[in-house]
């Protein structure tokens, strides 16, 4: 209660965060009940189990889970994960494999057995030095060839009929104020056109804070003094959950974004119901 | 005069002379039994801090602590663990094996080094000194970021102590580093050449090379801050022209090579104890060395992935990529050759090397968590979530705390004289390894599902419960498995001395002399002719442990 009474919570009033009534309290408890045996055995099983939940996770929170893309940046994000996902379990399998394989398969047998002293094998040593440079440039080109569309956005070229949408975005303590290229603007929610770029600019004006729509595309910091840019895009209208990523004091966890995807007509319209 | 006029000791008053004699020891045997002793202390505290982290998280909309309070226990939570607890538990470890594993009698200043262990409490007392002050302890996080730790936004005295407490820890470990690279380098024993010393004293050396070359920019950082709040200058004042990015680069090229300083100790600490328990050389000797070596040179070279999200140039960006790619190339020979070391090795479980298999199969998971994060699309989404404090916990708890209780284990009967129970051990490392996974791997699935990092509660509607829950379980199971590390610690003090010289057929010269060994340290060497001095030895047909010794 006290950040809610604090000089910083100047912005419209959000509601009380831990005001949950009796009902909610008791389903809680059931909650926790139904989920402890399975998440028990859920969470102990390593890197394959995640990868497993992952997969189903856009069920369990659907509007701040980059991997139930909301349009083409975090799509091609998703690309990234994925591919990485499947490198690294392969590697953690084969690796991690072969490590434990060898602690079942090496174990001690009698006390004294004296294993062959072997110091090294230049040709493996030759291979496994090669063999994750190959695949990590693999990688860093996947990420060079994709990075600059990420950060600025579709080229003019890709771009013909769907004029880009610059919105500027201004963080403070605990809240976000978006302007609209007529000058007026909105905060805590932001409407934009579906189909569409948005050319984000971003600044702050006390300390630093960071924008993050997951499901929309990359994250960038709002840094007082500097003007940061970024873009997203939302391939299908609906409401995406976003909030603050840069710890920026007592009211951080408070700080969210709401990003509602409308038809270009209705952001006509909600333009001009903005004062 | 002789050497043999000097007194060992001045003449104290007799009352309180036990503990006298612990306060001006400069012996390095005792000063690493003083740091092993105030570090478990401080990681206590920033276990108990990260439990209540854990309790206000366990369920959406929980309203246990205030945001002020939660702001403060994970600045001070982080700040404990990575300055009071990682560094310095190096320290300990590095104080008494190194002299030991070199065939040296001390450090090469003894004086200095208990100075420098002497500033570790008092930088951490002065830290904590905040909690008991208007406003509270530093609330900024351990990257203290700017121009949120301006006084403006955190004008508590608790930042300033903060501030203060950095810098007298950061003037302890120069000091600790000068002391182990002049040891290193000058009191190594005849025959004792570069490619002959143990890979523990190998990570030292690198270790100590960072902290030298790395801790001034870390001064300077909080330097600038301190001089912002306190005499007002505009460093990283934007509103007066200062640049609030600056902090972030210099803070982050102290930071990165951090990050090395608190594990590569523990990479060179598992190289001994894997050829020990396999009775095998170590696979690659000269590669572990160098591949350490190369850690230490490029960790200068990555700093900037902290900050893909700050708007960088896009090629300064690439740059750092880049990089961040190439050093997890020795950092993957690093583990191929533990893999190659196990391999077709005679392997014996015992704690110790249950916990040096652990830290293995742990790293290498923090090790591929971490390439995702090197990628700037990836980072893009993943900077900043949940995802990145499961990074850096499989990289500090997986890696450096699994690696301190190997080296626990097997070092216990050297320190001590007594050995450390091995079946309390066992309950230990798989109630500890259990533990941890429950509580950080759903932490990689909650930064994909997009939770940010530090937020004091999260809404109902975010669906991000029952991970958090899980994760809650799984922090207090590792509270449980430190308590029984405790119990086993009690028992064993209190047991009999019935280690012997060399209980686990040891490869390095701690393991000639007696346990725990008297002051400095041997009355006479074997002779060195190869990276494993004790074993020719040995296998020359010479008794190391009295005849008739038990062994466990």
């Amino acid at each position: 209660m006290a950040i809610l009474d604090s000089p910083f919570g100047a912005g419209p009033t959000v509601s009380p965060r831990w005001d949950l009534g009796q009902g909610v309290a008791e389903d809680r408890l059931k909650t926790r009940g139904a989920h402890l045996g399975g998440k028990l055995l859920a969470a102990t099983s390593l890197g394959i189990l995640s990868a497993g939940i992952l997969t189903f996770s856009p069920a369990l929170a659907a509007n701040t889970n980059f991997l139930n893309p909301g349009g083409p940046p975090a799509r091609t994000i998703d690309m990234l994960f994925y591919v990485f996902l499947v490198c690294s379990i392969v590697v953690l399998l084969g690796v991690g494999g072969a490590i434990l394989y060898a602690c079942f398969r090496f174990r001690r047998r009698s006390d004294d057995e004296m294993p062959a002293q072997v110091r090294g094998n230049k040709r493996l040593e030759r291979a496994w030095i090669a063999g994750p440079a190959v695949l990590l440039f693999a990688l860093f080109i996947l990420n060079v060839v994709n990075v600059g569309y990420l950060r600025s956005g579709p080229s003019a070229a890709t771009t013909a009929g769907r004029d880009p949408v610059a919105i500027h975005v201004t963080g403070q303590q605990f809240y976000w104020t978006f302007t609209y290229p007529d000058g007026k603007s909105s905060i805590r929610t932001m409407e934009i056109p579906v189909n569409t770029p948005i050319g984000l600019t971003t600044t702050s004006k006390d300390v630093i804070h960071g924008f993050w729509v997951p499901a929309l595309g990359a994250k960038i910091d709002a840094l007082p003094g500097i003007t940061n840019h970024a873009f997203i895009e939302a391939s299908e209208t609906g409401i995406f959950q976003g909030q603050c990523y840069e710890f920026c004091g007592v009211g951080h966890d408070t700080m969210l974004i709401t990003v509602k995807v409308v038809s270009m007509t209705q952001y006509q319209s909600y333009l001009g119901s903005l004062s | 005069m002789s050497s043999a006029d000097l007194p060992l000791s001045r003449p104290v008053p007799r009352s309180y002379g036990k503990v006298w004699e612990w306060v001006t020891t400069t012996d390095h045997k005792r000063i690493a039994i003083l740091y092993f002793f105030t570090t478990f202390i401080f990681f206590g505290i920033g276990g108990l801090m990260a439990l209540l982290i854990r309790t206000q998280l366990a369920e959406p909309n929980n309203n246990l602590l205030t945001a002020q309070q939660y702001d403060q226990l994970f600045t001070m939570h982080g700040t404990t663990m990575i300055f009071l607890f990682v560094i310095p538990v190096w320290s300990a470890f590095g104080n008494f094996m190194v002299p030991l594993m070199i065939g040296a009698k001390d450090m090469a200043f003894p004086r200095i080094n208990a100075f420098a262990f002497w500033l570790v409490p008092l930088g951490g007392l002065v830290m904590y000194s905040g909690f008991l002050l208007p406003g509270g302890a530093a609330s900024d996080g351990w990257t203290g970021y700017v121009p949120l730790a301006e006084k403006l936004y955190t004008p508590q005295v608790g930042q300033d102590l903060w501030i203060l407490g950095l810098h007298i820890l950061g003037i302890s470990s120069v000091m600790g580093a000068v002391n182990f690279l002049v040891t290193i380098h000058r009191m190594r024993a005849p025959g004792m050449t570069w490619f002959r010393i143990p890979l523990f004293v190998w990570s030292m050396e690198v270790t100590s090379a960072l902290v030298l070359l790395a801790s001034p920019f870390l001064a300077a950082a909080l330097a600038m801050v301190l001089l912002d709040r306190q005499l007002g200058t505009n460093f990283f004042n934007p509103a007066s022209g200062g640049n609030a990015v600056l902090y972030q680069l210099i803070f982050w090229f102290y930071s990165h090579p951090a990050v090395y300083i608190m594990v590569l100790p523990g990479f060179g600490l598992i190289s001994e104890i894997l050829p020990v328990f396999t009775r095998k050389p170590i696979f690659g000797y000269r590669a572990m060395a160098v591949s350490m070596a190369a850690i230490g040179v490029l960790g200068f070279m990555v700093f900037a992935h902290h900050m893909f999200t700050v708007g960088l140039p896009l090629p300064v960006q690439i740059f750092f990529m880049a990089s961040t790619m190439v050093i997890a190339v020795p950092t993957g020979v690093k583990i191929f050759n533990w893999l190659g070391t196990l391999w077709g090795g005679s392997i014996r479980f015992t704690t110790s090397m249950l916990f040096a298999v652990g830290f293995v199969l742990m790293f290498l998971i923090g090790g591929l968590d971490g390439v995702f994060l090197s990628s700037l699309g990836i980072d893009y989404e993943l900077n900043g979530t949940y995802w990145v404090v499961a990074h850096i916990h499989y990289v500090l708890v997986g890696g450096s705390l699994f690696a301190v209780f190997a080296g626990l284990y097997y070092w216990w009967p050297k320190i001590f004289g007594r050995y450390l129970g091995e079946r309390l051990g066992k309950w230990h490392f798989w109630l500890l390894i259990i533990g941890f996974n429950l509580t950080f791997m759903p932490m990689h699935i909650l930064g994909v599902l997009g939770m940010p990092r530090r937020i004091a509660t999260y809404g109902i509607d975010r669906g991000w419960g029952a991970l958090n829950l899980t994760s809650t379980i799984g922090s207090f199971i590792i509270g449980l498995a430190i308590l029984v590390f405790l119990y086993n610690v009690v028992l064993s003090l209190h047991g009999p001395k019935t280690a012997p010289n060399d209980p686990w057929e040891g490869n390095s010269l701690e393991w000639y002399t007696t346990s725990p060994p008297p002051p400095y340290n041997f009355e006479d060497l074997p002779p060195i002719t190869s990276d494993r001095p004790l074993r020719d030895w040995r296998l020359s047909g010479h008794q190391i442990n009295p005849p008739g010794t038990a062994l466990p």
